[in-house]
């Protein structure tokens, strides 16, 4: 007899999944993962990227603390 | 021409014996991480991009001064400062209030982000699904372990030690964020198809 999930154990899987859990699941489970991973796809998509501006200034600031390059 | 090292920990090896090149590799690597965790606290781009720079600065002189010991966990380590920074952004601007509840627990329990800008709220007004906005429109304990868990690489274990919640708890608002999220994006595609396709 399979044991079902708790909706916690889902997530779990999701974001840390543990080896083998993916066989226990049954069909609904398989589902809810299923759109659970369309979400977390998503969230990927929310990425964003800073302005070049501060990206320079930030290398300024390394290269002017560095020590001088070793030999 | 020197060839760059490939993991973090020998990037900032190089970089402290005085390889700026490492340095912008690690921040090529890690930027769109630090900034994305920053600006959904935040909610403002300007902010964002000072505490950035802030957050950086800060790791630099970290490095510089020889006190960096993060086994390698280069990443994990930036994601952190920047939270902190983004923290410490609303107790100097006293938008954040320093919460003490009755069990004396600490402000993490109470994570809050500030108000939207005018910037935002023009976004808003944009049909067009925007998975940030609605990650805005979250509660704040879910949006908090949403944004510990996925774009801060915390484990469930580590969000619920620093959230002083249980671990099952800090799943619960990680699940509810995630259904709410799949919801509002269900309710968005409909708005917008009736927009497009008005009877």
């Amino acid at each position: 007899m399979t044991k079902n999930s708790t909706p916690n154990d889902l997530i779990k899987h999701l974001y840390e999944p543990e080896t083998g859990l993916q066989h226990t699941l049954n069909e609904d489970e398989k589902q809810e993962l299923a759109r659970l991973k369309q979400v977390q796809n998503l969230l990927n998509s929310a990425y964003m990227e800073p302005s070049e501006r501060s990206l320079e200034k930030i290398l300024e600031h390394a290269r002017t603390t560095k020590k001088p390059l070793a030999h | 021409m020197s060839k760059i090292p490939v993991n973090d920990a020998a990037l900032i090896s190089a970089y402290i014996q005085g390889d700026s090149k490492a340095f912008e590799t690690l921040l090529n690597r890690s930027k769109s991480k630090v900034y994305t965790t920053i600006y959904l606290i935040v909610k403002d781009r300007y902010v964002a991009e000072d505490l950035l720079q802030e957050t950086y600065i800060k790791a630099l002189d970290v490095i510089n001064q020889g006190k960096y010991n993060e086994e390698g966990k280069f990443l994990p380590w930036i994601v952190r400062i920047a939270h902190n920074m983004a923290i410490d952004h609303f107790r100097k601007e006293k938008r954040y209030p320093k919460i003490v509840l009755d069990d004396g627990s600490p402000l993490w329990n109470s994570f809050q982000f500030a108000e939207e800008s005018s910037e935002d709220k023009q976004l808003k007004e944009d049909l067009i699904v925007n998975i940030r906005d609605l990650i805005k429109k979250l509660p704040d304990e879910q949006r908090e372990v949403l944004v510990m868990r996925h774009y801060e690489d915390l484990s469930f274990q580590e969000i619920a030690d620093l959230t002083q919640v249980s671990i099952n708890t800090a799943l619960g608002r990680m699940r509810y964020a995630l259904i709410n999220l799949r919801k509002m994006l269900e309710k968005q595609n409909l708005a917008y198809d009736k927009k497009l396709y008005p009877k």
